[in-house]
């Protein structure tokens, strides 16, 4: 469902890994990316076991692109520590959707459930007076 | 108003919440994010708790590092099965366009990018260009055609495809309305169509009426692609005042786009969230001090007993949000600072959706969420594969 | 009075140029010649609009 925004192409450019560190260290340039990723990502590559150092910044409000930096204690390289800080934020995400569509339900199945409610308190015995009908009608509309 | 039900999730178990260790009252169960081995009280509270001083507030960072507590034996990697355990959302209310609900569990890292997204990413149509045939109303075409942009549409954005500058426009991203009012005076004396509302918007399915002007022309009707039709969410906006003998002829053209492009494209009046509060008895108040606590805060602290014997007990925090502040100021005094003190919980989010009508609010959090997903596979697109998880 | 400098002459005048009004009162159409009491026929208003461009005019709605 994303707008394909142009320029994305290679979204993650190696910017600068030139020093020798095995891979312990890199800085990536993603491309059409703001605060809206890059703080949510830093977050989660903070819990990473092997990360030891994430940040990211926006150089300038105007530029369209955010530097992200990843340092590992070297059980893994830093790409590879990205890589899974990603997986886990989708994961967190699926886990996220599912419960909101879930609570959803459980809403809308318990709100026609209050309405059947009313219904049969409505058709039994229990007849109520013209101002509690009102009452209850208006309930209904906003709900 | 503020009815409220929880949405059938089993409870959680119960963490190891700082303010149960401090011997005070939780508002809540707290956040179930506790680890493995728990830590040490103190470090728990900082962990989980923001401290509301009079001046400043305490410890409001929520970034952890996974190795933080190492040294203490605790470790806090993330963990699916942890996270799982600890994520809940609570619908509070849902009336119409707007809903409240309660999201725990989450870093406020992750809970502002959705916001984020929902505010400025999600898309809607609305109208983009105008084309006036006529306008002698007193409102100037800019004027006019600035009001009719605000205007929110009821259609799904999803239907329809970005138009760029480029494209020519087509029934897969455009969508035509009309607008043709006059002025009169009616024999009674009465006026008609003194005042535009947006209810007089007619939808062309068949695209524009005047294609050579604004070279606008469908392949085909959009009455199959839009079942349900095209209209303003609102039949009573106000969009211009007429005089007798005034008219307003013109059609609009609606295309999707973002709210980062505009803010009339964005889909809420706006999206936000606050932290739980929390209101903690660092010792139990007795006699003359739970009295006078209890006077201060009516409602929030409830008082029992009387004389040498009373105390107090925290009574339902959100339902006397306006006492809260009060409780930060009381808790600077001198008197009423071994007590009392405000708190928030840091991964506990009262969150408000407000949407302008175009999607449902629980399907532009899911939205967002699904933005949020498609960015990180961006990303991965970029970089490699890798097939064996470090952990 | 001839016409030489009223609004809409821009061609070689012939005879007093003409110019329809609307009413910003009751709306009638009014047509003034150069040195015309500026004043609705039908009810006295002072104020007239010009007539707008037949074009169709484009704008952004931002």
């Amino acid at each position: 469902m994303a707008r394909e925004l142009v320029a994305h192409e290679g979204a993650a450019a190696a910017v600068d890994d030139a020093h020798e560190d095995d891979g312990r260290s890199i800085v990536l340039a993603l491309q059409d990316e703001t605060h809206t990723l890059g703080n949510a990502l830093r977050d989660v590559m903070w819990s990473h076991p092997h990360v030891q150092l994430a940040s990211y910044t926006q150089e300038h409000p105007s530029s369209q692109e955010i530097l992200l930096r990843c340092q590992t204690n070297g059980a893994v390289s830093a790409e590879q520590g990205v890589v899974e800080a990603l997986h886990i934020m989708q994961q967190m995400l699926r886990h996220m959707g599912s419960t909101m569509e879930a609570a959803a339900a459980d809403w809308q199945a318990g709100q026609q459930g209050e309405q059947q409610q009313r219904q049969q308190e409505q058709d039994g015995g229990g007849r109520g007076s013209q101002a509690a009908d009102g009452e209850a009608e208006a309930m209904e509309e906003d709900s | 108003m503020g009815r409220t039900k929880k949405a059938g999730k089993k409870e959680e178990p119960a963490a190891a919440a700082a303010g149960a260790a401090a011997g005070g009252a939780a508002a809540d169960d707290g956040p179930s994010t506790s680890y493995d081995a728990s830590l040490p009280a103190t470090l728990e509270e900082q962990r989980t708790r923001i401290i509301c001083k009079p001046d400043r507030n305490l410890h409001t960072t929520s970034t952890i590092a996974a190795s933080q507590w190492a040294s203490l034996g605790v470790d806090a990697a993330f963990d699916l099965a942890r996270f799982k355990r600890g994520f809940d959302i609570s619908i509070t209310s849902y009336e119409g366009d707007d809903m409240e609900f309660e999201m725990k569990g989450v870093s406020c890292a992750v809970a502002n990018s959705l916001r984020r997204i929902m505010i400025s990413e999600t898309p809607t149509m609305a109208i983009e260009h105008v084309f006036i045939v006529n306008n002698t109303s007193v409102i100037q075409d800019e004027v006019l055609s600035h009001r009719l942009g605000l205007i929110p549409l009821k259609v799904d954005p999803r239907l329809f495809q970005y138009k760029s500058k480029e494209d020519a426009p087509s029934e897969q991203n455009t969508i035509v309305l009309k607008l043709k009012v006059e002025c009169r005076r009616l024999p009674n004396g009465a006026l008609e169509n003194d005042k535009v509302y947006s209810s007089a918007l007619q939808w062309l399915p068949e695209g524009s009426e005047m294609p050579d002007e604004t070279s606008c022309r469908f392949a085909s009707s959009q009455a199959a692609l839009v079942p349900d039709g095209v209209r303003p969410v609102h039949d009573d906006i106000l969009i211009a005042k007429l005089r007798p003998g005034q008219a307003i002829e013109l059609e609009c053209h609606c295309i999707k786009g973002v709210g980062d492009e505009h803010a009339k494209w964005s889909p809420v009046a706006t999206t936000w969230y606050r932290l739980m509060p929390e209101v903690v008895l660092l010792q139990q108040p007795r006699g003359q001090v739970a009295e006078e606590l209890a006077e201060q805060l009516p409602g929030l602290l409830h008082l029992s007993g009387s004389g040498d014997k009373a105390t107090v007990v925290v009574g339902d925090v959100r339902k006397h949000d306006k006492l809260l502040e009060k409780v930060r100021r009381l808790s600077g005094e001198e008197r009423y600072a071994p007590y009392i003190q405000l708190r928030k919980i840091k991964d506990h989010f009262i969150f408000t959706i407000e949407s302008t009508g175009a999607w449902r609010p629980h399907e532009l959090f899911n939205y967002a969420v699904q933005m949020m997903v498609s960015k990180c596979d961006k990303v991965l697109e970029g970089l490699q594969v890798f097939p064996n998880r470090s952990f | 009075m001839q016409g030489t400098g009223g609004y809409g002459a821009g061609g070689v005048p012939s005879g007093p140029v003409q110019v329809a009004y609307i009413c910003g009162d009751c709306g009638a159409e009014n047509t003034l010649k150069p040195g015309d009491v500026i004043r609705c026929r039908e009810c006295g208003y002072r104020i007239l609009y010009k007539k707008r461009t037949k074009r169709v005019v484009q704008y952004e709605a931002r």
